[in-house]
């Protein structure tokens, strides 16, 4: 077990030190403050849409930077030779595999999570708003989703920047292709389980007129990328703890 | 161990320029955009020695325009005399509550009028309306927030100028170390 920490340690010492840490922070800083208002009304009743119509810059930035992050953890390792070298040591593969995992995921999902809560105060919205918390849950299926499609990717490739382009190439195509009406896209997840969600909690101000999401619909939204994550995840542990060559 | 400190406060230095950079340009970006614009109109009119709280929306009993701390101007056309008054969401409560005016900026005795103002807090806001004349009056209040959001500039003003005096002391103290490290050689005549 100690070696797993040596190996999260070491994971964050390199992939999230200074200037990527700092990028990291700006980024998400500044897909919450880039946005544009277009004129809109913001009322404090219905405030809280706010936190829908919002989040297609922070999808983006999100999507681009965890593609990136996750990519240049596990292929970029795999490339420079670092795998091969940490594995001389006495660490097992599973630990490696999961300690960049470990390292990565839950530091990328609090910064945007805390770079998306400016949003409250900029809004008026309160802390305790639960259409806040259901945002960030897909924020968090969109960071599961990215995880599984990079890593997986970069452990076929085995390269940086064939991996990077690959998942994001993949991942923002849907976006685009699919637009809101999929449960694939990460705006189409957020509507679902905004709809859904918002009519359950504000009755009297839904979050949209023409659109309303059942239970189905938000069970779907979160199971879909839930199981495509899974799949993509366990398939490229299995893949580098059983039968890749690191060479 | 001095070595590491230094290096230590410049990354936290150019961590929090940075962050006060992407401040400034978010603050500059958000200008580009106005904060809501439209306007309220009372279509029976007003009725004498009555005042009418403006709702922003059908929804909810008090619902109020979120408005930055930023510029907003006014234009008001009226057939009559009206006192307008700007409401905070402190003053939405008292007025709901005690029916207590208590705006954060007013205007008695106008007709036809062009504001420009600047709000100081960010949140909730709406108009309150009196009308002190003995007859029906109807009116149209256009406002448009735009500008800069002064709370944004302020933060974003104090997080670089703070992120600036750090790295350039982390700077001075680790070329301070170095000195010493390093002490010049004395030339022999």
């Amino acid at each position: 077990m100690a070696s797993f920490f040596s190996l999260l340690r070491w994971e964050l010492e390199e992939y999230l030190s200074f200037p990527v840490l700092a990028f990291l922070i700006v980024s998400a800083i500044a897909a919450v403050l880039f946005q544009t208002n277009s004129g809109g009304h913001i009322t404090s009743e219905r405030s809280y849409i706010s936190l829908f119509h919002t989040s297609g810059t922070v999808f983006l930035f999100l999507t681009f930077c965890a593609g990136v992050f996750f990519s240049r953890s596990f292929a970029g390792a795999v490339g420079k030779g670092e795998t091969k070298l940490m594995l001389s040591y006495p660490v097992k593969r599973w630990q490696l595999f999961l300690s960049k995992f470990t390292a990565l995921f839950p530091i990328i999902f609090v910064i945007y999570g805390a770079a998306y809560a400016l949003l409250l105060y900029f809004n008026s919205i309160s802390v305790f708003e639960p259409m806040f918390f259901v945002t960030l849950l897909a924020f968090l299926l969109q960071l599961m989703l990215t995880c599984g499609v990079s890593v997986a990717v970069a452990m076929v490739t085995k390269s940086e920047i064939i991996s990077i382009l690959a998942s994001l190439l993949f991942l923002l195509g849907i976006d685009s292709v699919g637009g809101a009406g999929t449960y694939l896209s990460a705006q189409g997840r957020l509507k679902f389980l905004f709809s859904y969600f918002g009519d359950l909690i504000h009755p009297d101000v839904p979050p949209f007129t023409e659109f309303s999401a059942t239970a189905g619909d938000a069970a779907t939204a979160v199971v879909v990328p839930v199981v495509i994550f899974l799949v993509l995840f366990v398939a490229a542990f299995v893949y580098f703890t059983r039968f890749m060559e690191v060479d | 161990m001095a070595r590491y400190s230094a290096k230590n406060l410049t990354k936290v230095g150019v961590l929090v320029l940075a962050v006060g950079l992407v401040f400034l340009a978010g603050t500059f970006y958000r200008t580009s955009t106005t904060w809501g614009s439209g306007s309220v109109s009372n279509l029976f009119g007003l009725a004498p020695q009555t005042t009418h709280l403006v709702k922003a929306s059908p929804f909810g009993e008090s619902d109020a325009y979120i408005w930055p701390p930023s510029n907003l101007r006014l234009d008001v056309q009226a057939n009559g005399t009206l006192d307008v008054h700007i409401v905070d969401q402190n003053g939405i409560t008292q007025w709901n509550k005690n029916h207590v005016v208590d705006s954060v900026w007013a205007a008695y005795g106008i007709q036809q009028e062009i504001f420009n103002l600047h709000l100081n807090g960010r949140g909730p806001h709406t108009f309150l309306v009196y009308n002190p004349s003995e007859d029906i009056v109807h009116y149209e209040i256009s406002y448009t927030a735009y500008g800069l959001e002064s709370d944004l500039l302020y933060v974003s003003v104090v997080l670089t100028l703070s992120g600036l005096v750090v790295t350039v002391a982390g700077l001075l103290l680790s070329w301070k170390n170095r000195k010493n490290r390093n002490p010049p050689i004395n030339k022999q005549p």
